[in-house]
């Protein structure tokens, strides 16, 4: 069978290095071109080094590119004011697409976008690998969405990363531009699926609070640093998820915890705990709540992009839906734009998706 | 100044703990224990020794009673606070101390009119775990405390079965977890931030179908000074052999405080200058450390004539909290507290 032909478009939001490098070093995968948005924020030359590195044509235009080079798979590292539109232009040609999160900056274009996605078929993840390919991670999402912990009905989770402040702003035209945003649309995405991918359940609604605790960058331009959102789920499930990125410089690189207590069982996970979980209910009497979750779960490492790649590669190969899937994409979009709306009204923000 | 006689009334569940903190206590001792039902009241009194009564207002009448401790069903603590303040007693009220801010009110007046010492029992307060946590917060360990996240996932009181049996769920309201439990969160989280709880959003589960009372829930709250908190109470299924208790995570300015049940080390700090463990000998919640220490609280300020560990006004403003955190459970709104007015007494 002949290899995937992969494209790679922009250079100036995310981590192209991981996503679109990693995509372009998959064995089953062909890299065949790379291209920038065109606008004040592209980055032609990250762009063009790439292409160099690879011994592949740089495209100024990423729509001439994708006309002109036909690829099956792109890798979109595309600011997020730009993905929007990148996604449905792919998608209209029935490319698979891999996209740097959040799908857009605003809720309505993403909601269009993602449509556009599902009419088309194509195949489509989003690049928020830790917050649910690490092993323990998975697999005790695994267990608590199979059922090994009986229906879940609560969960808790924070993620919580030092090394701040960062994302306050961006270069353009070598000028200093406040950033739209602050930590929530960066770590909110791990928080959340990292939780609705053990609950196996779909968005209803979102509580949230914001504020520059730590960092005056975030205070001057009105970011945020943290988050805290109360959560409900289309299946009943309720969550408390923080997120956000604190001055503790001696906590590990991502303060990361997960809880989920189910209806005959629960299962925990954290960074301290290596490479195990933690699963209690009756088919072990409490005995040995261990299970070997076979890699550390530790954020930021390679293995776990490589992982997400690999499943979003065989995907498409296969035909069957990646771990995250396009309506993770929109939960995750709607819980970001549901949190700030929330921040800004001071009530709950409903969504669809069951009642109780 | 001689010892206060002490009474423990009501004798089930967290009453010999009481019993305990006064017989441990210095300046008071334990001389009586009530309860309507003769059995409860007998066992309880011939674990310590003391007269066991089945008329609270015998209790009321003795001359060497200087002190109850209600340890009541909710909805008996303010009659029967207001009863003893007017009998001339000082009164420890088990949480959430009334019902209603009307309810308080009326207490507190009572209290000051016969000029009696009136507390809220708060054990968690006194607990050497969470001591040790305010004790390393208030060394400035972690910086202005920004957000803390405090769950209480299990208790020996609880079992569905139990409040069912016990005909407790028939009469309660979905809320009742929130009200009976969320009392003492809600004081320590306000004592820790040193700040009142400025807005409330509540979200529960219902737990088992067959229960009317919620079996989770957690409140959302702001405080006034900028700070956040999460505050759960998680009676939901436990498997055997669950080691869940207490979780309790504290973000500060400076660093952060790990003090879940699941930590290696009881209370983990962690700073810009590495990790420590303020807390490192404490491997227990220490609940007989807990009781007593209220208790003691109490007796010291009766002796001293001083204004008690936790004001009523402070209890005021913490029940105030909670009071619109059931309205909040109630109406699926974010309450603000300030704005918050009780109607009638009832949040149904």
């Amino acid at each position: 069978m002949s290899k995937l032909r992969a494209a790679a478009i922009s250079f100036a939001g995310g981590h192209p290095q991981a996503y679109s490098g990693g995509l372009a070093d998959h064995f089953e995968v062909e890299l065949v071109a790379v291209a920038e948005v065109p606008g004040e924020n592209a980055r032609c030359d990250l762009a063009e080094a790439f292409a160099e590195v690879h011994g592949v044509p740089h495209v100024e235009d990423y729509v001439e590119m994708l006309d002109s080079f036909q690829p099956d798979v792109v890798s979109l590292c595309v600011p997020p004011a730009s993905n929007a539109e990148v996604i449905v232009a792919a998608a209209e040609r029935g490319i698979h697409i891999l996209s740097e999160k959040p799908v857009s900056d605003s809720l309505a274009s993403a909601e269009r976008a993602l449509a556009a996605v599902k009419a088309s078929g194509v195949c489509f993840s989003l690049d928020v690998p830790n917050a649910c390919f690490p092993r323990p991670l998975a697999d005790a999402q695994d267990r608590a969405r199979s059922g090994g912990i009986g229906k879940p009905r609560v969960a808790y989770c924070h993620c919580l990363q030092p090394k701040g402040p960062r994302y306050t702003y961006t270069i353009v035209d070598g000028e200093k531009v406040t950033a739209k945003y602050g930590e929530l649309p960066n770590h909110g995405p791990y928080g959340f699926l990292a939780v609705s991918k053990a609950l196996g359940q779909r968005l209803r609604s979102v509580f949230a609070r914001r504020n520059a605790f730590f960092y005056e960058h975030y205070r001057d331009v009105g970011h945020e640093d943290m988050c805290v959102a109360t959560v409900t789920f289309g299946g009943g499930a309720v969550a408390n998820i923080v997120v956000g990125r604190t001055p503790t410089l001696s906590l590990p690189t991502t303060e990361f915890r997960l809880e989920i207590i189910g209806s005959a069982g629960s299962v925990y996970v954290d960074d301290a705990m290596g490479d195990k979980f933690k699963i209690w209910g009756p088919f072990n009497d409490g005995k040995d709540p261990f299970e070997r979750g076979g890699l550390a779960h530790q954020y930021y490492t390679p293995a776990h992009t490589e992982l997400y790649i690999n499943d979003v590669v065989d995907a498409i190969i296969t035909g069957r839906p990646p771990r995250i899937t396009v309506d993770d994409a929109l939960d995750v979009i709607r819980f970001i734009d549901g949190c700030y709306r929330s921040a800004e009204t001071g009530q709950p923000v409903f969504f669809g998706h069951g009642a109780w | 100044m001689t010892d206060l006689g002490a009474a423990v009334v009501g004798c089930r569940a967290v009453a010999p703990l009481h019993a305990r903190g006064f017989v441990r206590a210095d300046g008071a001792r334990l001389v009586a224990v009530c309860d309507r039902d003769p059995e409860a009241a007998s066992t309880l009194a011939g674990e310590f020794g003391v007269d066991a009564v089945t008329d609270y207002e015998q209790i009321l009448r003795r001359d060497d009673i200087q002190i109850v401790s209600l340890v009541t069903p909710d909805e008996l603590h303010a009659p029967m606070a207001i009863a003893a303040a007017q009998a001339g007693k000082h009164v420890l009220v088990e949480k959430p101390f009334a019902m209603t801010l009307a309810e308080l009110d009326t207490m507190v007046a009572a209290a000051e009119s016969a000029g009696v010492t009136m507390m809220c029992a708060q054990s968690l307060r006194y607990r050497p775990k969470l001591r040790a946590i305010r004790d390393a917060i208030r060394a400035g360990r972690i910086g202005r405390p920004v957000f803390a996240r405090m769950s209480s996932p299990s208790s020996p009181f609880w079992t569905p079965e139990k409040w069912a049996q016990g005909g407790y769920d028939a009469k309660r309201g979905p809320e009742w977890l929130l009200m009976h439990n969320g009392m003492h969160q809600f004081d320590y989280l306000s004592m820790l931030f040193e700040s009142s709880i400025s807005e409330v959003y509540t979200v529960s589960h219902p737990g088992q179908d067959w229960l009317r009372v919620h079996e989770y829930v957690a409140v959302n709250m702001q405080f006034e000074n900028g700070a956040y908190a999460l505050s759960e109470e998680n009676r939901i299924m436990q498997p055997p052999g669950h080691p869940f208790h207490c979780d309790f995570y504290i973000v500060g300015t400076e660093g952060t405080i790990d003090a879940g049940d699941r930590q290696t080390f009881s209370v983990c700090s962690y700073s810009q200058q590495g990790v420590d463990f303020p807390g490192a000998h404490i491997t227990s919640w220490g609940a007989e450390e807990a009781f007593a220490g209220e208790v003691q609280a109490i007796v010291d300020a009766i002796r001293t004539g001083e204004e008690p560990d936790i004001p009523l006004a402070f209890t005021r403003q913490v029940l105030k909290g909670l009071r619109a955190a059931c309205q909040s459970f109630a109406s699926g709104r974010n309450v603000d507290v300030a704005a918050f007015v009780e109607e009638g007494g009832s949040i149904a």
